[in-house]
């Protein structure tokens, strides 16, 4: 009988060293997924941002018009360019981030920021040749 | 007392309680801990190699842009002092990109660094007014090294 309660408390006494060893472990784990979402989000986010302000700068590069090719809203001067784009980074499916064109004779200044904390993303500095403005 | 062993060894719970002993949790939890830690590990090393492939991107498609704000920059004063009527030379804009400049009548060719391995070869013709660009691509830098074979990487 006292051996049988003694395996049973050895084993009981097992079972929650092994809880918490497992609570502890699950905890590192879950912060290194966390850890490594973050850095999924972040990628895929300046990935996008990149990707978007090129598009916009072979498009003002080419003396394209920005406003028709990228959807996008123009200050009344036509000099800022406005495009918002959602989570998917699709123009139109919301305003989570937003890229701005802002031209100064034949340079433009464009940023890709997040709408609600304006935290930067990505930045791009493109000249184009004299002669070549969609006006 | 021994009835109910005999009971519990004919109906089988004598037989498991010896399948589930001491040590079996540890196994278990050794198992797991080893599976969570793998995949965590795995996830985290295949986000940061993604993070370092964008952050390649930007790096490339920001040094083109600079290379080709550079190009940019040189046509239009390449266009500017012929329109003045100066003479322009190899050395004419050493100081302000790093180029070199063959002067073949009126066809210009420059190549301006995009960052360590890749160049931007421009070649433009004068033609009175403005350039007219024959030549805007991105290109290799030749190092002049001989590439290096498997055989002599194992002697």
């Amino acid at each position: 009988m006292a051996k049988g309660r003694s395996a049973s408390t050895l084993f009981l006494t097992e079972l929650i060293c092994a809880v918490l060893v497992f609570v502890g472990c699950c905890a590192i784990c879950v912060s290194l997924f966390a850890g490594a979402d973050k850095i999924s989000r972040e990628s895929y986010e300046l990935n996008n941002a990149v990707f978007a302000a090129e598009g916009a700068a072979e498009i003002y590069y080419n003396g394209s018009d920005i406003e028709t090719l990228l959807s996008a809203e123009s200050d009344p001067a036509g000099k800022i360019h406005t495009v918002y784009y959602g989570s998917d980074w699709q123009t139109g499916s919301g305003t989570d981030y937003c890229m701005t064109i802002e031209e100064k004779e034949e340079k433009a200044v464009i940023k890709v920021f997040f709408t609600e904390t304006e935290r930067e993303i990505f930045t791009l500095t493109v000249q184009r040749p004299a002669g070549r403005s969609a006006d | 007392m021994l009835e109910r062993n005999e009971i519990a060894a004919k109906s089988g719970r004598a037989g498991k309680r010896q399948m589930y002993g001491v040590g079996i949790v540890s196994i278990l939890l050794i198992f797991v801990v080893l599976v969570f830690t793998t995949f965590s590990i795995l996830s985290l090393v295949s986000a940061r190699a993604d993070m370092r492939l964008t952050e390649k991107n930007k790096e490339m498609v920001t040094n083109y842009y600079t290379a080709s704000n550079k190009a940019v920059e040189l046509l239009e004063e390449l266009s500017y002092l012929r329109g003045s009527g100066a003479q322009i030379a190899d050395n004419t804009f050493t100081e302000t990109a790093a180029h070199t400049i063959s002067d073949d009548g009126d066809t210009y060719s420059f190549k301006i660094a995009v960052g360590s391995h890749l160049q931007l070869s421009v070649i433009a013709r004068y033609t009175g007014a403005q350039y007219e660009i024959l030549q805007y691509k991105v290109i290799a830098v030749n190092t002049g090294e001989e590439p290096q074979s498997g055989v002599s990487l194992l002697f």
